[in-house]
């Protein structure tokens, strides 16, 4: 394998010698032809340009690739994201290889037969983890490579999510190495180092120099610093950086320029793409793939006021009406309003006006009546200088909606990495008219439609809060990132959903256990198999995080050790669990007022699946009895009562539920206290006891008490609705068996029957599936 | 009289900022900041006496800083102030700025 690409590197050379001017040429030609296509084919993907031959300089390689009418196939191109999960391995499963061959191995060199790469060995977890290790297993990573293509950056960075174990990104400026690997110390991190604690890392890219980029794979070579080596292998993803959706809403009385061919005007460099610019192909062609959404709508002139001008707040206003995806919340999404003049007047030619809320840099505004659209005197082609003023603009304020500043103020505010101002650069962040060399021609004589090097390397690389729309605050690390849980569901795929519900308002009364139910479907066209116990076992993990406090792991009072249980889920079916999740063995997780948010992820029919986050919200205390009350619910024995449904036992809780009943009758709490003191007297059970000189131990049975259950459990689910509003839908039928089993016990047959009809009805009504309703029905119907 | 533009940009954190011709007070801004965005913190217009000459003092009285302009109308109209490396640094132009 290594031996192809040195032949391809050994015959590269002959040709540079023999015939270097012609070469030359060729790289125009190549060049304009690259440049050309690219701007065609940038909207939806840019998996174009090249990267074979001399490793030596970027421009060789450029040179020694074949100009296209020599070569049958569309160049190669490596760069853009390549992500690494446990869970979306491709099979067979990627190998790791020795040190000898990493060493051999290179940039463009053929794969062997299979197709995926050298000897294989044992595949190594990132950082050495065991992959027997949960927080290995809730854990992907994500490699972008930055190395050829249009303006590369030389740069590969990276991020490693952890459900448990929070979140990296980290960066490395990279350079070619004469093993046709990318090179470089790592430089910056943020975020929990010991998720990539080495210093070093070397990149080699596999795949062959034809075909589909989703074949090529990256093994990295993480060296150096406090940690052992590691390799870890990555499957290309995607060939751009980020995802963002542009939607673009026109007021009445204004002019949109969404468009712009950069020759149209004479004044430009001869590297410029003659092709028509949208503002979705500049982005798509600097890395950036965006999708447009909305209708372009008409905002009303009407919405500005009787001064028919825009203020700010009048623009935030608009865009909370008119944009299809309004949230104030982070989202890769930017509204583009193009309006005729701003408050301010002709002299503000278009403002990223969304520095209002939490969630800013949401929305941007154009003006089409300002000075954009005053050609100097004198100007030869008005026209085409206007509508590149007005489309410059556009892509300007776009640009400061990812968190760019202007080109000479980037040392200014909380840079993410410490900058230099560029008041020279040639960069869709600079100002043409205050271009220092020259003004405005000067600017666009050499302007190729980019940003800066450092423009592009935080548009690319940085921490994804830092650019996200909506996320880090305007200017406060311009130049980061939804949470971990959030970076591992976006990365994971397979058959099977994950829904962590309430069929209820999510709002708790203070000291109300929260029962939480976790709906694993399998929303895929084939059937699928998956352990039965997938939701009752390690399979699950939980977080519960109270705003403003640390994330913290739900784990069960109980375990499950049993071999899988093969379950064979068909399109559209579901297995369901119940989940107090107030308390775990860590304690109470949901006790205090406030909103809270669970996150749940499940690992099942070889793939993982992660549920979107529930919020919850605990409200204050509705009385002192409430608050008196809290410091004896919230102990360890109450929890484990509630959570098993009743103890026969733990009388120290069961009298704090007594307490709770006579104390708070109509609270939510009550209807889980009278159904755990209820349940365990509705049937006969085991009770372990211990002789009192603590050797030996003898079984009691506990005989039923139904009259007792009865009344209990008829109290608590009196109001049947509301019952299974607090104690879940799987909790109340549970409950509603014993009930029936109970009535039964003491022979009172009526109210069972009617109890057992309510029950249903009711449960009917919630949604509950027909075959428990039926089940409920003939459990009584048994008795 | 004579009418001048005062464009505050870049540089501004929320600070108080005096503009004094010839002893007298024609402009006060207070907390004022840039917005980087645009990179202006704040616009003023100031009239001035056609008999001059008539010098501009911007004051960050705050922070001891200060400097001064001798306004023409010849010159230009519009005044620029920017903060850069603590000192405000003033420009005159003749077109009004232009942001975005």
């Amino acid at each position: 394998m290594s031996r192809t690409r040195t032949a391809t590197r050994s015959a590269s050379k002959t040709r540079d010698d023999a015939t270097a001017e012609s070469a030359a040429a060729d790289l125009e030609r190549y060049r304009s032809s690259r440049d050309s296509q690219a701007e065609v084919s940038a909207t939806d993907d840019i998996g174009w340009t090249i990267t074979l031959g001399d490793p030596e300089s970027e421009s060789v390689i450029e040179a020694v690739g074949p100009p296209a009418p020599a070569f049958p196939f569309p160049p190669v191109r490596w760069s853009g994201i390549y992500r690494h999960s446990p869970f979306v391995w491709p099979l067979p499963p990627l190998p790791t290889v020795s040190a000898d061959a990493v060493t051999a191995a290179g940039n463009g060199h053929q794969p062997g037969a299979s197709g995926i790469g050298p000897t294989p060995t044992v595949a190594t977890p990132p950082s050495g983890e065991p992959a027997t290790e949960a927080g290995f297993l809730f854990r992907t990573e994500e490699l972008r490579v930055d190395v050829d293509g249009l303006f590369p950056t030389m740069t590969v960075s990276g991020t490693v999510s952890g459900l448990f174990t929070g979140r990296l990104t980290w960066i490395a400026r990279v350079t070619r190495q004469p093993d046709g690997s990318y090179a470089g110390p790592i430089t910056y991190r943020d975020g929990i180092t010991a998720l990539r604690p080495q210093a070093n890392v070397s990149v080699f890219l596999h795949g062959l120099p034809i075909g589909p980029p989703s074949l090529h794979l990256a093994e990295a070579r993480f060296s150096g610093g406090p940690a052992p080596d590691v390799v870890v292998w990555y499957r290309f993803a995607q060939a751009n950086f980020r995802d963002v959706a542009f939607e673009y809403d026109t007021v009445s009385d204004a002019t949109s320029v969404t468009t712009y061919n950069p020759t149209s005007h004479p004044n430009h460099p001869p590297s410029v793409p003659n092709t028509t610019l949208s503002l979705e192909s500049a982005y798509a062609r600097l890395g950036i793939r965006v999708t447009k959404t909305g209708g372009d709508s008409v905002v009303p002139i009407a919405e500005a006021g009787a001064n028919t001008t825009w203020s700010d707040q009048e623009m935030h206003d608009a865009m909370e009406a008119h944009w299809s995806r309004w949230m104030d919340a982070p989202q890769w999404a930017v509204w583009v309003l193009f309006a005729r003049m701003h408050d301010m007047g002709p002299s503000l030619g278009g403002i990223m006006f969304d520095d209002i809320g939490p969630a800013q840099r949401q929305g941007c505004a154009i003006f089409s009546g300002s000075f954009i659209s005053q050609a100097p005197a004198g100007e030869a082609n008005p026209g085409p200088w206007v509508q590149r003023m007005r489309f410059w603009t556009a892509a300007h304020e776009i640009g400061h909606t990812f968190n760019l500043a202007h080109s000479w103020q980037e040392s200014l505010g909380t840079p993410w990495i410490p900058l230099q101002d560029e008041p020279d650069a040639l960069s869709y962040m600079n100002y043409p008219f205050r271009y220092p060399l020259g003004g405005t021609d000067a600017f666009f004589s050499q302007f190729e439609f980019t940003f800066s090097p450092n423009e592009l390397l935080f548009l690319r690389h940085a921490p994804e809060r830092f650019v996200e729309q909506g996320a880090e605050l305007w200017f406060v690390n311009h130049g980061f990132e939804d949470d971990a849980f959030e970076q591992v569901r976006k990365n994971s795929s397979g058959p099977l959903e994950l829904a962590a519900r309430v069929h209820r308002a999510p709002r708790y009364e203070f000291l109300e256990p929260v029962v939480m139910e976790l709906r694993l479907k399998n929303t895929s066209s084939t059937a699928c198999t998956i352990d039965a116990n997938a939701l009752a076992g390690n399979g699950v993990a939980i977080v519960v995080q109270k705003e403003g406090a640390p994330p913290r792991r739900w784990l069960p009072f109980k375990g499950i050790c049993a071999a899988p249980q093969p379950k064979v889920l068909q399109p559209g079916e579901a297995i369901y669990a119940p989940v107090f999740l107030s308390a775990s063995t860590s304690g109470w997780l949901v006790s205090d007022p406030g909103t809270y948010r669970i996150y749940a992820a499940a690992q099942a029919g070889g793939s993982m699946a992660l549920s979107r986050p529930l919020q919850i919200t605990v409200d204050r205390p509705a009385s002192s009895e409430a608050e008196q009350l809290a410091g004896d619910v919230f102990t360890r024995q109450v929890a484990h009562t509630l959570a098993f449904g009743g103890s026969r036992v733990l009388t120290g809780a069961n009298d704090t539920l007594r307490e709770v009943i006579e104390r708070l009758p109509s609270s939510r709490l009550a209807t889980h206290a009278r159904a755990a003191l209820g349940a365990p007297m509705a049937e006969a059970g085991k009770v372990l006891v211990l002789a009192p000189s603590g050797e030996g131990e003898t079984i009691a049975l506990h005989s039923a008490r139904p009259q007792e259950a009865s009344t209990l459990l008829g109290e608590s689910l009196g109001d049947f609705s509301a019952a299974a509003d607090s104690l879940g839908h799987i909790g109340v039928t549970s409950y509603a068996r014993k009930l029936a089993t109970a009535l039964g016990e003491e022979g009172n047959t009526e109210a069972q029957q009617a109890f057992v009809s309510n029950a249903a009805d009711t449960l009917a009504s919630r949604g509950v599936l027909p075959e428990v309703v039926h089940d409920l029905q003939q459990s009584a119907s048994s008795d | 009289m004579q009418k001048f533009s005062v464009y505050l940009e870049d540089g501004f954190d929320h600070d108080h900022v005096t503009l004094i011709v010839d002893d007298q007070l024609l402009g006060e801004q207070f907390d004022l900041s840039t917005r980087y965005q645009i990179g202006l913190a704040g616009q003023v217009d100031i009239t001035v006496p056609d008999a001059g000459p008539n010098v501009l003092r911007v004051g960050l009285p705050d922070r001891g800083l200060a400097a001064e302009v001798t306004l023409d109308a010849a010159s230009g109209r519009y005044i620029r102030v920017n903060l850069a490396g603590n000192e405000p640094v003033i420009d005159v132009d003749q077109d009004p700025p232009r942001y975005a």
